[in-house]
């Protein structure tokens, strides 16, 4: 549902969710000229909606990280491993008000780790091959392939 | 998500145009990097020095870091370019890409064996951790409004649009590409002598995400399907009449 104009924060910030530049139409100078941004605006409001605005800019901070980061260990973060949590994302079904937190690993593997109401963790971390999980109230844990299967199998497992 | 893909498929693809409007291509790999942006001027230069001598800057490592961290649009900017005889090769820390001269499309047969060398020395250099999207762009020039010679249409309550500053933005799908198609009718280029000249842009950029972490082996594949995607959509687009006097050539069958 669109949100009413009064629910919309009151901020003069520009608004984080970029996805979509009209204005690159080429004026004499185009030798600056490169390809086009390819900001999925569904994935956007996918990441921004289920880890929230501060989830969504912390992974927009992980994306400026560079080689050598973490003192010269870290890699920089890996967009397979986004495209991986952005599927699992479609296809978990997470405990009600509950948003995970989000974490970038040395790797470069994007890890979210959330809690249900009664305090039981979850952790799943994606890498560009594979997807590591982990829900405390079963025991379950594994490694799964990074697939679209896999993303299934995972999501499935971690769902309330 | 995808949609059915709008434009009509016309019956055969010209091999070339004989007045042909590309003013610009630019084939693109987008990538994480593996090796800080430090150490690729100096890569660079000693692996493309000799096909690519002139180097210049752009200026986007200029902007402060603050304003690059916050607009997403500048991330994936070149920072240097190598400027040759042919074509320019373009480096930023996350991609690298190569551009045809202004109004000097040398043909397909010529810019893919220039951008097979590119990746030849990228994979050289490892410089690339994962490829993240292969990208190529072709803006096209008219010297006159292009809305009416397109087999796209705006209208208003049912009749036709004519409005001398109107821009169009949108994206098609056809797996596994993805089509970004802008047409504005109010461009201005510099032409000879820099003079002005007014008129349309029709720009599309063909892309593909790429799924799987090592992707070089398969560029070439990639990119000759792109291409042949990014036609289809071209020529659909444009009216079968205002295709015959660009004066197209059509291969022998």
């Amino acid at each position: 549902m669109t949100p009413a104009i009064a629910d919309i924060p009151d901020t003069y910030r520009p608004s984080p969710y970029y996805v979509q530049r009209v204005s690159d139409f080429t004026a004499g100078s185009t030798f600056l000229v490169t390809s086009q941004p390819n900001f999925d605006a569904k994935d956007v409001f996918l990441v921004a909606g289920k880890l929230g605005y501060h989830g969504f800019q912390r992974i927009e901070t992980f994306r400026d990280y560079m080689p050598d980061w973490d003192f010269n260990r870290g890699q920089p973060m890996s967009e397979l491993a986004y495209r991986w949590m952005c599927e699992f994302l479609k296809c978990v079904e997470l405990p009600a008000g509950k948003r995970p937190s989000v974490f970038l690993a040395s790797s470069g593997n994007l890890e979210l780790a959330w809690e249900d109401n009664i305090g039981s963790k979850y952790q799943a971390e994606f890498g560009p091959s594979a997807i590591e999980f982990f829900r405390d109230n079963t025991g379950a844990e594994g490694i799964a392939e990074a697939s679209d299967a896999g993303v299934r199998e995972v999501a499935q497992i971690l769902s309330v | 998500m995808p949609t059915a893909f709008p434009f009509p498929d016309p019956d055969r693809l010209p091999s070339k145009i004989a007045r042909c409007p590309i003013l610009e291509a630019v084939m693109e790999i987008r990538f994480v990097p593996s090796r800080p942006w430090d150490h690729f001027p100096g890569l660079f230069a000693e692996r493309f020095g000799s096909i690519y001598p002139r180097e210049e800057d752009t200026g986007v490592s200029q902007i402060p870091q603050i304003v690059r961290d916050r607009d997403p649009s500048l991330a994936h900017l070149p920072y240097r370019r190598f400027v040759g005889d042919r074509f320019a090769l373009q480096a930023g820390p996350r991609i690298v890409g190569l551009i045809t001269k202004r109004g000097a499309y040398p043909g397909w047969d010529a810019f893919w064996p220039a951008m097979a060398e590119v990746l030849q020395g990228l994979e050289e250099m490892r410089i690339i951790r994962e490829t993240v999207r292969l990208g190529l762009r072709y803006i096209n020039f008219f010297d006159f409004d292009i809305y009416p010679q397109l087999t796209l249409n705006l209208c208003v309550g049912g009749q036709p649009m004519m409005l001398p500053e109107t821009g169009l933005s949108t994206v098609l799908y056809r797996e596994p590409f993805r089509h970004h198609l802008q047409i504005n009718n109010s461009a201005v280029i510099s032409g000879p002598d820099n003079k002005p000249i007014l008129g349309s842009i029709l720009d599309i950029d063909t892309s593909l995400a790429v799924k799987a972490p090592d992707i070089f082996h398969q560029a070439e594949a990639v990119f000759r399907d792109a291409h042949t995607a990014e036609k289809v959509l071209f020529f659909g687009l444009l009216n079968p009449d205002f295709l015959a006097t660009l004066d197209p050539v059509y291969s022998r069958p």
